[in-house]
C-alpha cells in the first residue's frame, strides 16, 4: 500500500490501460453502431471491455506482487519471515480486491460519462458476474505465479500470454454460437463465457440463465482449487530446486 | 558448556539440473552440501568459511528454509525446521548484501512493514527503537533508492534486528562496503551481541573480519566440513611464517640459502618475503649473518586465518585437516 502512493507503474496499471481499452473499443462500437444491428452494440462492447478488465485486473493483481518482490530482490526477505504461502496469497488477494474495486469504480464512472453505459443496469447479476470473473482471473494468476516460481523469468512471456489464449473462447464481444463447433466445446469450459453470454442477454432484454452462472461458478471453484494445488506444488519444487533464490 | 540452539545433522543437498534435448533429457547432479553436521551454541558467533562454491550459501539457505535439503535434519531451538518453520522463523532473522528491501519505500515504511510481518507488538515503537539503535533516525524518510550502499547495508542490518532474534544469519554483511562503513557495521554487530547475547551465523570473505568477530569457525570445501576451530586455532595449523625484510646487500646469497633449505622467497619492490616454518626462523637469521646478507626493516608475521584459507582453498583439500 505504501508503494501505491508513489509508484507511477501501479497507477498506470490501475487506471490508464483500462481507460485506453474503454475509449478505443467505445469509439469502435460507435462506428459499428451505424450499421444498426438491432441491439445496443455500444453496451455490448463497453460491458465486454469492463468485465474483461475484471479478469485481467484480478490476474495481474495476483502476479504483480510476486514479480515486484523478485525485481526488488526482496523475495528472500519475505520468505524468511514467519509468513506462510497461504497468508501471502490471502494478503495478495485482499490487496488485489481493493485495487480492483478502485479501478472498476473509476472505469464504470468513465463509461457512464463517455458512453452512457450504466454497469448497474445489470442489476443483482453484477455480483455473480464480478465474482465469477474475479475467480477466473485469480485462477490464471495462480497458474502464472506457479510457473514463474518454478521456471523463473524465462517463462514470463508465455505466462503473460496465457490469458489471451483464453480470450477468443471467453466470447467477450461475440456470442459463443458464432464460434466453430470445436471452439464452442472449449468455450463451454471457460467460466467467463457464461458471464458474457448473460451480460448480452441483459442488454437485449432477455431472461438471464441463472443455471449457467452456477455452472460458471462450479467450474471456477474446480479450476481455482486445481490452480492452488498447482501453485503449492510449484512452490515446493522451487524450494527443492533452489529456484526461489535464483528468482531473487 | 553452553547449549546448542542450532543442530545440523548429516545435511546434504544435491541439485539436479535437466538439460532438455530431443533425444533424451540429460540430468546432471551437483552435490552442493555433502553430509555436514555441526552445532551452534547459544550466544556464540560462528563463522562459515570457504571458497566460492564451497556450500556456505546453500547451507544458510537450508537453515532459513529457502531450500529443501535432499537429506539430513536441521533443528533450531530444539524444533525441527521441516514442520515448525513458522514458529522458528519468528525468532530468527537474516541479512545479506545480496537481498534488498523494496527500493520505492522509505526506511521507516520498510521497517514498519517488516515489523508487521513478524507480528511485533507495538510495531511503531519498535521501529523507533531500531532507528535509534542503528543511527537511522535522520534518514528515516528517505527512499531506499536514495541510499548509499553503506546506508542500505545498515538498513538491512536494522531490519534483521527488528524482531530481536535469538538466532541471526548474516551472509557477507559487509561485502561491497568501504573499510569505514564495514567497521561501523562490525561495531553494530559487536554492540548488539553484547546487549542481547544473540547467536549469529556469519559468512564473509574478509578473513580479518572473521578473526575479529567470530568465536568459532567452520571451514567448508566442496560441500564438506574440512576444519572447525577458533580462528586462532585454524591459523595455528599453518606452520609457515612470513619473514619480510629490505635487503641492502646479498640478495643472490639469500636466494641460495632459501633454495638449499627448500623455503620460498618472493621479491616485491624493495621488500623480500621468505615463507618459512616458524621453528626454522632462528636458523634462517643465523644463516643470513653467516653469509653476510645485510638487511633492514625486518618483520616476522605469524600465520593468519587468511593463510589457512588460501592454503586450503587452493589445495582443494579433502577432509584431512582437523
Amino acid at each position: 500500500m505504501f508503494a501505491w502512493r508513489r509508484d507511477l507503474d501501479r497507477l498506470v496499471d490501475a487506471f490508464w490501460w483500462a481507460t485506453v481499452d474503454l475509449v478505443f473499443w467505445g469509439l469502435t462500437s460507435r462506428y459499428v453502431e451505424q450499421y444498426n444491428l438491432g441491439f445496443d452494440i455500444v453496451a455490448v462492447f463497453i460491458g465486454g471491455i469492463i468485465f474483461w478488465s475484471v479478469i485481467i485486473g484480478s490476474q495481474r493483481d495476483i502476479n504483480m506482487p510476486l514479480l515486484d518482490e523478485a525485481w526488488n530482490r526482496n523475495l528472500i526477505n519475505l520468505f524468511t519471515t514467519p509468513i506462510s504461502l497461504v497468508e501471502m496469497v490471502i494478503a495478495t488477494v485482499l490487496l488485489g480486491l481493493l485495487k480492483l474495486t478502485m479501478t472498476m469504480t473509476f472505469l464504470s464512472l468513465l463509461a457512464f460519462l463517455l458512453y452512457k453505459y450504466n454497469i448497474l443496469s445489470n442489476g443483482f447479476y453484477i455480483l455473480p458476474f464480478f465474482a465469477n470473473l474475479i475467480l477466473m482471473g485469480w485462477t490464471v494468476g495462480f497458474i502464472i505465479d506457479g510457473l514463474i516460481l518454478r521456471y523463473g523469468y524465462k517463462i514470463q512471456a508465455f505466462a503473460w500470454a496465457l490469458i489471451f489464449v483464453i480470450y477468443p473462447f471467453a466470447a467477450v464481444i461475440y456470442p459463443v454460437g458464432v464460434l466453430p463447433k470445436w471452439a464452442q466445446v472449449i468455450s463451454r469450459l471457460v467460466p467467463a463465457s457464461y458471464v458474457f453470454e448473460n451480460m448480452r442477454r441483459i442488454i437485449s432484454h432477455e431472461t438471464v440463465n441463472f443455471n449457467e452462472l452456477v455452472i460458471s461458478f462450479l467450474l471456477n471453484v474446480l479450476y481455482l482449487t486445481l490452480a492452488i494445488i498447482f501453485l503449492k506444488r510449484m512452490f515446493r519444487q522451487a524450494l527443492k530446486l533452489g529456484k526461489l533464490i535464483k528468482l531473487n | 558448556m553452553k547449549k546448542s540452539i542450532v543442530k545440523v545433522r548429516n545435511l546434504t543437498k544435491v541439485f539436479v539440473s535437466g538439460k532438455f534435448s530431443l533425444r533424451r533429457t540429460k540430468k546432471e547432479k551437483v552435490t552442493a552440501v555433502d553430509g555436514i553436521s555441526f552445532d551452534i551454541h547459544e550466544g556464540e558467533i560462528l563463522g562459515l568459511l570457504g571458497p566460492n562454491g564451497a556450500g556456505k550459501t546453500t547451507t544458510i539457505q537450508m537453515i532459513l528454509g529457502l531450500i529443501t535439503p535432499t537429506s539430513g535434519t536441521i533443528s533450531v531451538f530444539g524444533k525441527n525446521l521441516e514442520n515448525k518453520r513458522k514458529e522458528i522463523l519468528k525468532q530468527v532473522n537474516f541479512s545479506s548484501t545480496y537481498t534488498h528491501l523494496p527500493w520505492n519505500l522509505t526506511i521507516w515504511e520498510n521497517l514498519y512493514v517488516q515489523a508487521l510481518l513478524y507480528a511485533i507488538e507495538n510495531p511503531k515503537e519498535r521501529v523507533a527503537e531500531i532507528l535509534k539503535l542503528f543511527s537511522l533516525e535522520s534518514k528515516k524518510n528517505k527512499e531506499v533508492n536514495e541510499l548509499s550502499s553503506g546506508w542500505t547495508t545498515r538498513l538491512n542490518m536494522a531490519k534483521s534486528f527488528l524482531n530481536n532474534p535469538r538466532f541471526l544469519l548474516l551472509d557477507e554483511p559487509t561485502a561491497s562496503l568501504d573499510p569505514e562503513s564495514a567497521e561501523s557495521i562490525r561495531e553494530h554487530i559487536r554492540k548488539i551481541r553484547r546487549k542481547y547475547q544473540t547467536t549469529i551465523l556469519f559468512t564473509s570473505h574478509n578473513m580479518a573480519e572473521v578473526e575479529d568477530i567470530c568465536d568459532r569457525v567452520i571451514f567448508l570445501n566442496l560441500g564438506k566440513i574440512i576444519a572447525r576451530d577458533t580462528p586462532e586455532g585454524l591459523a595455528k595449523r599453518i606452520k609457515i611464517s612470513r619473514v619480510e625484510m629490505m635487503i641492502v646487500d646479498g640478495l643472490k646469497r639469500l636466494r641460495s640459502i632459501v633454495r638449499e633449505n627448500k623455503w620460498q622467497v618472493q621479491v616485491s619492490g624493495r621488500f623480500t618475503t621468505v615463507k618459512i616454518p616458524e621453528a626454522d626462523i632462528p636458523k634462517f637469521l643465523n644463516m643470513l649473518s653467516e653469509k653476510k646478507v645485510s638487511y633492514m626493516e625486518i618483520s616476522i608475521e605469524k600465520p593468519t586465518l587468511q593463510d589457512f584459507f588460501l592454503l586450503t582453498a587452493s589445495a582443494r583439500m579433502r577432509p584431512s585437516i582437523g
